[in-house]
């Protein structure tokens, strides 16, 4: 996979850097990638940081070092969220993370430059915002390079009152499987219960 | 003069055109309010107010009205709110938590 490097932003010594993630939802539990319900947004950066499309909500968010295999790709990352108040939990057990997309971007930026007081500041002032707003990041106009750090699958998640951590998977991990070893859709669970409670009478089904 | 219901209520009255009076106290006495914070909140007047339109839901949505004991904060999603600081003079925003009662306006 070719990779496009630019360097907009280190011909200035300025700069700063922050990580997007995107992890998508199946709100309906049908397993169906593409037809996802909701995406979540979040960042490390420690404000909201908006593309000017999406808005990115800043959490405590860790990944692992990527590690590149013999192919010189990397197979899989592990990402820690922190849990706030239990939302997550909720959120994890109310949609089926596994199997849909998720995308780690690497943002190098040159912080936009602000005034305050009639002093300008070049490289912008740390976390100050208007009265009647959140403190939010637009980088959709600030200098920046862009870098698609992982983009795969959600494999495997699981849910903590404290951490909520994932393991994320590259799409080429189907390619090397002539048949899924296993399927990630949670509608065949009601077919494998019935089968389980199902009765066998004397060789045959006890419809009684 | 600002403090946190000030600053909730001017946004949201902007989009959903909040109640104009409350037991005697109009928007004309804002002034008074944020002078009588203490005793406002003391009494939980501000949970009163929100609760005699809106409904108490279990997850935030934007715009979503998120009380503590102290503050008054509007939701921005699932998982922050935003509050103005008065302390700092300017808006904030702080992770949800169980302290928190989340408000529906009913027609919202």
């Amino acid at each position: 996979m070719s990779k496009t490097i630019t360097n907009s932003v280190r011909s200035d010594d300025q700069l700063a850097i922050l990580h997007l993630f995107e992890f998508h939802m199946d709100k309906d539990l049908d397993g169906t990638v593409g037809e996802v319900g909701e995406i979540l947004y979040f960042t490390d950066h420690d404000i909201f940081v908006t593309d000017g499309t999406n808005e990115y909500t800043p959490l405590a968010i860790s990944f692992d070092r990527l590690v590149e295999d013999f192919s010189m790709a990397s197979d899989s990352i592990n990402v820690s969220i922190d849990n706030i108040n239990g939302a997550l939990t909720t959120e994890a057990l109310a949609s089926e993370w596994r199997n849909n997309p998720a995308k780690i971007t690497r943002i190098i930026y040159t912080p936009p430059s602000q005034t305050l007081d009639s002093v300008n500041y070049d490289y912008g002032l740390v976390h100050y915002e208007a009265a009647t707003t959140y403190p939010r990041l637009d980088i959709s106009s600030v200098v920046k390079d862009t870098y698609v750090m992982f983009d795969g699958l959600i494999d495997s998640f699981n849910a903590t009152s404290q951490a909520l951590n994932g393991s994320l998977t590259t799409q080429f991990a189907h390619w090397a499987k002539p048949y899924p070893s296993r399927t990630y859709n949670q509608n065949e669970f009601t077919s494998i219960v019935n089968a389980i409670v199902d009765v066998v009478y004397w060789g045959r089904q006890e419809t009684v | 003069m600002n403090n946190c219901f000030t600053t909730a209520y001017k946004y949201l009255d902007l989009r959903y055109s909040l109640p104009q009076s409350w037991k005697g106290w109009t928007v004309e006495d804002m002034d008074k309010f944020v002078k009588d914070e203490k005793k406002f909140l003391s009494r939980k007047d501000h949970i009163a107010f929100f609760r005699s339109f809106c409904r108490v839901v279990k997850e935030a949505k934007k715009d979503d009205i998120v009380l503590t004991r102290k503050s008054v904060g509007v939701a921005i999603n699932q998982f922050t709110y935003w509050v103005y600081n008065e302390d700092l003079e300017r808006v904030e925003h702080l992770n949800l938590n169980n302290e928190c009662l989340i408000m529906r306006i009913n027609n919202g």
